[in-house]
């Protein structure tokens, strides 16, 4: 047999599911909603937890219906996103200023992809994928398959000469690697040199180091030699007796 | 002359006014211009950005290439104007824009897609293209003075006299110095000035663009 808590629980509960269908059944249309003001706050509380917190249930979908973002901006674009070594994200919009222009609606679009050799230099492109696409709006998956190189994309379609016109070109994206970097690069920091700047020093009091190794970076750095082995003095450390090692040592 | 910093400003001005306008109309003043130039109507602005010294407009099928001079005036107008010495205007669907000039050097250079191949230039100083290593191996091959290996427009693009004067100066080298003598030390610190009075200069909005490249606004 239930308990007098649990039904009362249930109850709130049958109760919470009515009031949502009979909102939802008399929800208004777009017009009206945008009309009312104020808008229902957007408070979410599950039907297990309205009487507990005597808060009657509201139904967020007024809120999320009516500010959704829409399919298209009407502006011709084409956007590319990495989102790992072989893949990229794009969507595409064309404007019906574009389309009626160029009566793209009778034509077959495309996305060609170009794989450039330098960042900064387009000219150095060679073509890499051409996409038909169905839709003048839309968003796709594209497979690149070449890690660590740069790429952009042309929206567009073929004019009756055959030429390839461009109603949107990208930004460049880089594709990450998918390897250890082969770079050598010998050009680092000089580490005392790195330790003497206001940003090393900034970057040591916010991480909440704590100030003895400050102190003991400081030490080292503001020194002229630069020691790192077991002879330097850290406050706080025990020196080992002459002639004589350490525990730790002594495992070594 | 516009260096690189005033490229870099006059192409974002151009993108703030007129890109992904279509060029509706071309009036050409001069035709020493070239009918090549009028070619573009009907296309539109997809891209603009740098190149070199240079403003590169990408069109939906060619390219423009505006190099600015020193004496270069560029109006961008939504309604008529009479400049005087004008020697191109187009009619875009956003805005008008008139480029005049003094002198009677072609300052556009119609780019057709598949048959015109771009002005060869060298590495962009701001670019990862343009690195120690490579910048060590031109220095070591080059045989001019310093001051001409920066200036020197097919191995590094957009450096002119004026920022070379500037990164020579901060770098503490002679103009004159053998280019391919200068010790290690001395080239890294070459090397990471030029970035740096570069993004300077382009950080601390060019404060000479207006005379140099000659902005117009009505």
């Amino acid at each position: 047999m239930a308990s007098p808590k649990k039904k009362k629980a249930a109850a709130v509960s049958t109760v919470s599911t009515a009031q949502n269908k009979a909102l939802l059944k008399k929800r208004p249309p777009h017009s009206a909603i945008e009309k009312e003001q104020p808008p229902p706050p957007l408070v979410v509380v599950s039907s297990a937890f309205a009487g507990a917190l005597s808060v009657s249930p509201i139904v967020s979908d007024f809120a999320d219906h009516a500010r959704e973002l829409p399919d298209r901006y009407n502006e011709t674009c084409l956007t590319l996103m990495e989102r790992d070594p072989e893949w990229c994200f794009a969507y595409w919009d064309i404007s019906d200023e574009d389309r009626s222009r160029h009566a793209t609606d009778a034509q077959q679009l495309h996305i060609h992809m170009y794989r450039l050799l330098d960042s900064g230099n387009q000219d150095l492109k060679f073509i890499h994928a051409d996409i038909e696409i169905a839709c003048h709006y839309g968003s796709w998956y594209i497979m690149l398959g070449m890690p660590d190189n740069y790429f952009f994309g042309e929206l567009g379609f073929h004019a009756a000469n055959g030429t390839f016109i461009v109603l949107a070109r990208s930004r460049v994206i880089h594709t990450a690697r998918a390897s250890f970097s082969d770079s050598r690069d010998d050009d680092w920091i000089p580490i005392d040199a790195f330790y003497e700047t206001d940003t090393a020093h900034a970057v040591i009091a916010s991480s909440g180091d704590s100030g003895r190794f400050s102190h003991v970076r400081h030490e080292r750095f503001s020194s002229d030699s630069i020691s790192f082995g077991r002879d330097t003095d850290i406050p706080g450390r025990p020196k080992p007796e002459d002639g004589k090692t350490n525990s730790s040592d002594a495992q070594v | 002359m516009p260096e690189l910093p005033e490229a870099q400003q006059l192409a974002e001005r151009f993108a703030g006014e007129i890109l992904n306008a279509y060029i509706e109309d071309v009036i050409v003043h001069d035709p020493l211009i070239g009918e090549n130039a009028a070619r573009v109507r009907g296309q539109k602005i997809i891209d603009i950005s740098r190149y070199g010294k240079a403003v590169y407009l990408q069109l939906s099928r060619d390219a423009l290439i505006v190099l600015p001079s020193a004496h270069t005036r560029i109006y961008f107008s939504p309604q008529p104007l009479a400049i005087p010495d004008a020697r191109i205007t187009y009619r875009t669907s956003r805005s008008l824009l008139y480029l005049a000039e003094k002198s009677r050097a072609p300052r556009i250079l119609y780019v057709n897609k598949d048959e015109t191949p771009l002005p060869d230039i060298g590495v962009d100083p701001l670019t990862k293209r343009f690195n120690t290593a490579m910048f060590r191996r031109r220095l070591r091959t080059a045989t001019s003075t310093i001051h001409d290996f920066l200036v020197k427009e097919n191995i590094i693009a957009g450096i002119g006299s004026r920022y070379a004067k500037a990164i020579l100066v901060q770098t503490e080298l002679d103009p004159v110095a053998a280019a391919n003598s200068l010790p290690r030390g001395k080239t890294k610190q070459l090397f990471w000035n030029i970035k740096r009075v570069l993004r300077e200069a382009m950080n601390e909005q060019c404060a000479f663009t207006e005379q140099t490249a000659g902005i117009g606004e009505e």
